[in-house]
């Protein structure tokens, strides 16, 4: 078989052998229904509430505050449109930045059609938010704050405890979608000041499926899904334990391996990024430090995104772009265009996300075969742009 | 690799739409054509290509022919510029010119205006501009300020958003002025002036009164100056400054019927110099480019002395302003440039001529300046005392930093034109100012070369170059093979190739990538075009056309034809696209047929 480079790991991750194993006996084997009354619902019960408790461990925070969804989009829908609807009488007003993930930008979008006030800050030319503009945004009627610990194209990581302190000083809620975060960074609530938090497992080598809601004691929340009132009556509808428990394990897995494999990351990101950088008319977006250690996002001027990754791909390396051409609204990246990037050079940008199976031999063979890619295509191009509108 | 052939799955036809729309992958003649192009041709041997047609497609982002660019010699029309003028760009430099473009164009132009001016252009060009979220109360104030700018589709922009005007930043200060002097054989009387003046700030004031206030009569070797009657301090400062300068003396006559001084100096070096470096009639009279580029220190005195001359300044009544009016529109443009590096903000109105109480106005350029900051610069410029306690004055709409003069749009509006527009590209910034704001350059997106066999009316070649995805490379390279195999083909038929013909041979193609494939076509009409009027075949040229369908939201034929490819196939996702028929119930009817008719046309 021809081999397979995958560079895609900021869409989604292989699931890791040892969640696997841990999973599997929950399929057919210990099968209850947590809510059963039997010995069989009540093994299903406590493995789900192990998996609460050793999450809340890492996450330190009570167990009570973690509430099982079936991934990233429901716990930001979750967080937003609750917390929205239960403080109507307190206010009307919500911040949040205009590099979310769509998760939240489109959940802001019904919000606003439902009679809320949106407030999108800008981000620099990094991707960062400044915590002032967060603290001078913030009105009598602001009810909540929601930014990302870490943007999920350019890796950009924002000053979520700053953040936090301000809206704690405040008393404004805020949210964070950690979804790319939890590979590499500190998730501890009580370091990142924040009172919602999502995860989910798809990014960290878990199953696709499912994620949480830190939702911090106290704080009073409309559900979005009512029925059998199980997750403390705010999330409703059988627990999906056996992907619970792989959310568990993978946590715990990327939690402890955290520190070491980051810095392994870091190297063979910025090898890959000076490599990159190497190739004429290139440009590194996002921040150049702080940035996950597994995301590089470069623009190639002059070509097209699609067209790279298709050349890509035939060559068994599998990356994604910011183009137009390869979105199904056929608009560029609105990351891209919010850290102020022209329109064809986001066109020409293409995102290497790295993850925990990928080595050194793997860069440089994408370092190899990327020059020739870049001028192939720049052959066939009629547009010559100058580097110096982009610096 | 999914393989996604033609075969006809048995499916629920809502359900086949859905599957279409998501499929992804290419079939196998995509690849192959996508991998190895055909007849793709790169920029040198582009340049040395002898065609017989070229046509490109895919930004035809232009602006108005009369729009003024501003270069480093003045302002000057678009269409007027030539490769020896440097234009100003974002980046506060000037750049060179490296192409030219007059496309045909009939449709929609967008007429963006602000404080500066106003300009027309195609909705895709780009505009340096700050988006200024409309829904957000803290945006609207000193927040807006932090916003970047960016690229911005000239169509996207919208009354309040902020346009950027970079501020020329060269300084060159000549420092001696060179007075050729033609003395004529016979003339033996005629002092002689200096053939080398230093420049000052006295001489720059002159300059400024005779500019305003000041003509040259070569024939009577005169120079003349002319003043109210309560203006005798500046009558002393020219005779002054001519005496200091060129050892020239003056004569100063009040005729009290007139209300006017007139100061006179009589010799013919003087009046040649000066006609020469001014314009020597009111409307085309223009500040030499060489002192466009002097120190602003400089630049004031001259400013002071057009001020003085054909200004107006009030800081009395309740509403403070300065006003300049002149007939000469470059000397307008030119003045705003020499404002701006005051940093002192205003408005340029445009008054057509008209009679007043029995005595005609020309056409004319109406300067004014009423915001706080501004008059205070003014003030000092031109030495007077303003206090002013009206802090709402000081507008939070429009500003400065070192760069930028930040000017929010009044006015957006939409325009039908047919014609040719024009636009350039950009050495290094790729970008050019206009009298209003600063735009970018184009860029071809698709572009084709044709070589035609005339005795048979066939295409012999076609070759070509994209900024494309997958699916432009590969419908290009394919429409290329079509039309040059088998001894090339017919141009009439050339002509009526669709898009689906390429899909066709192309085996497929996912119908939300169908408007990519358009765009090689497209460029092969514009190139037989481009044949046809080079061989004066004009009765063969095919425009093709923009007809307005919504008159309330300027909704046209090809804008649903551009949704219907993008997937909006049916009425309701049309209007959520383009709220086309929203409010113009009666339009309906037309947009249904035209979905069904390029629905048909595509997607068969």
């Amino acid at each position: 078989m021809k081999q397979e480079i995958y560079f895609d790991n900021a869409a989604t991750t292989p699931v890791d052998k040892r969640v696997l194993n841990e999973m599997l006996p929950y399929f057919s084997d210990i099968y209850g229904n947590p809510g059963s009354f039997h010995n069989k619902g009540k093994k299903a019960k406590e493995a789900v509430e192990d998996a609460r408790s050793r999450i809340a461990k890492i996450l330190n925070c009570k167990s009570k505050e973690i509430i099982f969804t079936s991934g990233g989009t429901e716990s930001i829908n979750f967080a937003l449109k609750g917390i929205a609807f239960t403080n109507k009488s307190r206010g009307n007003h919500i911040i949040t930045s205009e590099i979310e993930h769509h998760a939240v930008l489109h959940t802001c979008d019904f919000l606003e059609k439902n009679g809320f006030q949106l407030t999108y800050l800008k981000v620099d030319k990094f991707g960062l938010v400044n915590p002032k503009d967060v603290e001078s945004a913030i009105t009598d009627k602001t009810i909540l704050v929601s930014i990302m610990y870490a943007n999920n194209e350019i890796g950009t990581i924002e000053p979520i405890a700053e953040i936090g302190k301000i809206c704690r000083q405040k008393k404004v809620y805020l949210h964070t979608d950690a979804c790319q975060a939890a590979e590499a960074l500190d998730l501890s609530v009580s370091n990142l000041n924040v009172d919602l938090m999502t995860l989910n497992g798809s990014k960290i080598y878990g199953p696709k499926g499912v994620g949480i809601l830190y939702l911090k004691e106290g704080i009073k929340i409309e559900p979005l899904i009512h029925g059998g009132g199980q997750e403390f009556d705010l999330r409703s509808g059988t627990e999906n334990v056996p992907f619970i428990i792989g959310f568990a394990k993978a946590l715990e897995i990327s939690q402890e391996e955290r520190k070491k494999e980051s810095e392994r990351l870091i190297k063979l990101r910025d090898a890959l990024i000076d490599g990159l950088l190497k190739i004429p008319k290139t440009k590194l977006n996002g921040h150049p430090s702080l940035r996950l250690p597994n995301n590089i996002n470069v623009s190639f001027l002059d070509i097209e995104g699609e067209a790279m990754l298709l050349y890509l791909n035939e060559k068994g390396v599998y990356a994604s772009t910011g183009s137009a051409c390869a979105s199904k609204s056929l608009e560029t990246s609105h990351v891209l265009r919010a850290i102020g990037l022209p329109y064809e050079a986001s066109h020409g940008s293409l995102r290497f996300s790295l993850g925990k199976y990928t080595t050194l031999a793997e860069i440089k063979y994408l370092l190899k075969i990327m020059p020739k890619i870049v001028e192939t295509l720049r052959k066939i191009s009629p547009l010559n742009l100058s580097m110096e509108h982009y610096k | 690799m999914k393989k996604t052939k033609n075969k006809k799955m048995e499916l629920h036809s809502d359900v086949k739409a859905t599957v279409d729309s998501q499929k992804w992958f290419y079939t196998d003649i995509v690849k192959e054509h996508f991998f190895k192009p055909k007849n793709f041709i790169d920029g040198k041997t582009a340049e040395k290509y002898k065609a017989d047609g070229v046509g490109l497609v895919g930004s035809p982002a232009c602006i108005g022919k009369e729009t003024l660019i501003h270069t480093d010699s003045s302002l000057m029309p678009i269409s007027e510029l030539s490769s020896q003028n440097k234009v100003l760009s974002h980046d506060n430099e000037f750049n060179s010119i490296t192409k030219f473009y007059n496309p045909e164009y009939l449709g929609d132009l967008v007429v963006i205006k602000n404080q500066l001016g106003e300009v027309s252009l195609t909705s895709d060009h780009l505009v340096y501009a700050m988006q200024i979220p409309k829904n957000s109360t803290f945006a609207r104030n000193d927040y807006k300020r932090k916003i970047p700018a960016s690229w911005v589709h000239a169509g996207d922009l919208e009354k309040g958003d902020i346009c950027l005007y970079p501020i020329p930043k060269k300084i060159e200060n000549i420092k001696i002025l060179n007075i050729p002097i033609n003395k004529a054989k016979y003339d033996f009387k005629s002092k002689e002036i200096p053939a080398k003046i230093e420049i000052s700030g006295d001489l720059l004031r002159l300059f400024g009164y005779f500019l305003a206030e000041g003509w040259a009569r070569e024939k009577r070797a005169e120079v003349q100056f002319c003043f109210g009657i309560k203006e005798m301090h500046l009558a002393k400062d020219v005779e002054r400054i001519v005496k200091d300068i060129f050892s020239l003396d003056s004569k100063i006559k009040v005729t009290e019927k007139n209300h006017k001084i007139v100061v006179s100096i009589y010799n013919i070096h003087l009046s040649n110099y000066f006609g020469s470096l001014f314009g020597k009639r009111a409307h085309n009279k223009t500040i030499p480019d060489s002192f466009m580029s002097l120190s602003p220190n400089l630049q004031a005195e001259l400013i002071y002395g057009l001020w003085k001359g054909d200004g107006y300044i009030s800081f009395n009544s309740k509403k403070p302003r300065a006003e300049f009016v002149t007939v000469s529109k470059i000397l307008a443009q030119q003045l705003k440039i020499l404002l701006l590096r005051q940093k002192i903000q205003h408005s340029i109105y445009f008054e057509k001529s008209k009679e007043i109480r029995g005595v005609n106005h020309r056409d004319c350029y109406r300067i004014h300046i009423g915001e706080y900051g501004a008059l205070k610069n003014m003030a000092k410029l031109m030495r007077v005392d303003f206090s002013y306690p009206d802090v709402s004055r000081i507008s939070k709409h429009s500003w400065f930093d070192d760069n930028y003069f930040y000017a929010p749009i009044k006015r957006v509006e939409k325009k039908f034109f047919e014609g040719r527009l024009s636009n350039l590209e950009v050495d290094k910034a790729h970008s050019y100012v206009s009298n209003a704001f600063t735009l970018h350059n184009c860029g071809d997106m698709m572009k084709v070369w044709i070589k035609i066999n005339r005795k048979k009316d066939r295409i012999k070649e076609m070759k070509w170059s994209t900024f494309g995805c997958a699916s432009a490379i590969a419908a290009t390279s394919m429409l290329s093979v079509m039309v040059s195999e088998k001894g090339g083909m017919k141009i009439n038929d050339a002509l009526k190739i669709k898009p689906q013909d390429i899909v066709k041979r192309l085996g497929d193609l996912p119908q939300r990538k169908f408007h990519c494939s358009v765009l090689g076509d497209k460029a092969l009409r514009a190139a037989l075009n481009d044949y046809f009027r080079r061989t004066n075949q004009i009765s063969r040229i095919v425009v093709e056309g923009a007809r307005v369908v919504d008159k309330d939201v300027g909704i046209t034929d090809k804008d649903i034809e551009e949704a219907v490819l993008e997937g909006a196939d049916t009425l309701e996702k049309i209007q959520h696209k383009l709220k086309v028929g929203v409010s113009n119930k009666a339009c309906i009817p037309e947009v249904e047929q035209l979905i069904k008719f390029y629905k048909e046309k595509y997607f068969g």
